[in-house]
């Protein structure tokens, strides 16, 4: 039994988009274990190319996975995707469309930083400004920019100095 | 012998024939004469009945002419005389109809005055009292004004300056926020918007989110 809770995904998926894609291909490889000309090297090269593939194979080793064992290949695969499916999702709004590093980033704050990877789920709306509202485990927090505008704005207003209250 | 037979024959037929023509001659002179008589009768009855029918003319004509005379005679008399009475009658109407006039005009100007100085002091009478009547409704409602419909009044008046000022604080926040975003969005760098959801993730984390 290996520890996949502790694998740090960020590199193949970041967003729940990314995550089904990877699932998908992990299935089809899973599927192709069996054939004579199979290769694992071969057969990730073609899934995630040739960047991942190599990280593939470094987590394969970290694992201690032989690459020749496809039981063990196929068992390891079948655990992955299961635990890809519990991943939690974080869904993060932001007032821009993020790029691949933003995304790397965030993702690699979270392994840091809470020990564990989560799915986002990308919302763009300008009207925030900056910084991000999240909401994770069904509970909602703004610490965008708007929210301190909003505040600043409502400071102002309930205070001596708003003009239109004189 | 027979010569002489044949000339007697011969006269004898010669006398006839003589004779024959004489009496023709002669009946011919008579005929002449009668027509003679009868054409002078007839010249005369002609001439007579010519006289007669000039005679009845010129009769028909001097009685027509004296008629004529007299009707025309007559006519203008009548003509005289009616404009003479036409002219006096119109006279004394115009005369009479002044004087109506005259008499009519004062007494209307009489009327007329006297109802008018009748109208002036009731209509004087009567403006005075709905001058008053106004004046007491007036300061009846005036009064119930400030004791009722003031406060309500009031009381609305400050809840629409309210909501209008509440539409003009949303109004302003939202131009701000507009503003702002268009301004931020362009000065904030790449790098300030991934170290501002950084921090919001972090302060997410203090705050016991992902706990």
């Amino acid at each position: 039994m290996h520890n996949i809770g502790t694998i740090d995904l960020s590199n193949f998926f970041n967003t729940k988009a990314e995550a089904n894609d990877f699932v998908t291909r992990l299935a089809t490889i899973s599927e192709n274990l069996y054939q004579t000309d199979f290769t694992i090297e071969h057969a990730l090269m073609e899934a995630f190319g040739i960047k991942k593939k190599d990280i593939f194979i470094l987590l394969l080793r970290e694992q201690g996975i032989p690459l020749d064992a496809t039981s063990a290949l196929k068992e390891f695969f079948c655990q992955l995707a299961k635990s890809v499916a519990t991943f939690p999702v974080l869904t993060i709004t932001v007032s821009f469309e993020p790029k691949e590093q933003t995304l790397k980033t965030l993702s690699t704050w979270f392994v840091v930083n809470t020990k564990r990877q989560v799915i986002f789920d990308i919302q763009v709306d300008p009207s925030l400004l900056a910084g991000a509202a999240i909401t994770f485990n069904g509970k909602f927090f703004d610490f965008s920019v708007r929210s301190h505008f909003d505040q600043i704005f409502n400071d102002a207003l309930t205070t001596k100095e708003n003009p239109f209250r004189t | 012998m027979p010569n002489l037979l044949f000339q007697v024959i011969t006269l004898v037929a010669d006398l006839v024939i003589f004779l024959f023509v004489g009496y023709y001659l002669i009946e011919l002179r008579t005929k002449e004469k009668e027509l003679e008589k009868k054409e002078n009768k007839v010249d005369t009855s002609y001439h007579q009945i010519v006289d007669n029918a000039l005679t009845k003319e010129r009769k028909i004509l001097d009685d027509a002419t004296t008629e004529a005379n007299q009707i025309i005679t007559g006519a203008t008399y009548v003509t005289t005389s009616s404009k003479q009475a036409i002219d006096q009658a119109i006279k004394q109407m115009m005369a009479d109809i002044q004087k109506e006039t005259a008499i009519a005009t004062q007494e209307l100007t009489q009327n007329y005055q006297t109802s008018l100085q009748h109208l002036a002091t009731n209509s004087l009478n009567d403006f005075q009292n709905i001058a008053k009547e106004l004046k007491e409704d007036l300061q009846k409602q005036v009064k119930e004004f400030r004791e009722t419909l003031l406060p309500g009044m009031e009381k609305e008046l400050e809840a629409y300056k309210q909501t209008r000022l509440a539409e003009a604080e949303q109004t302003v926040i939202r131009v701000v926020q507009k503003a702002s975003q268009e301004i931020l969005n362009k000065s904030i760098s790449f790098d300030d918007h991934q170290r501002l959801m950084i921090e919001a993730l972090e302060k997410a984390q203090k705050e016991g989110v992902f706990a």
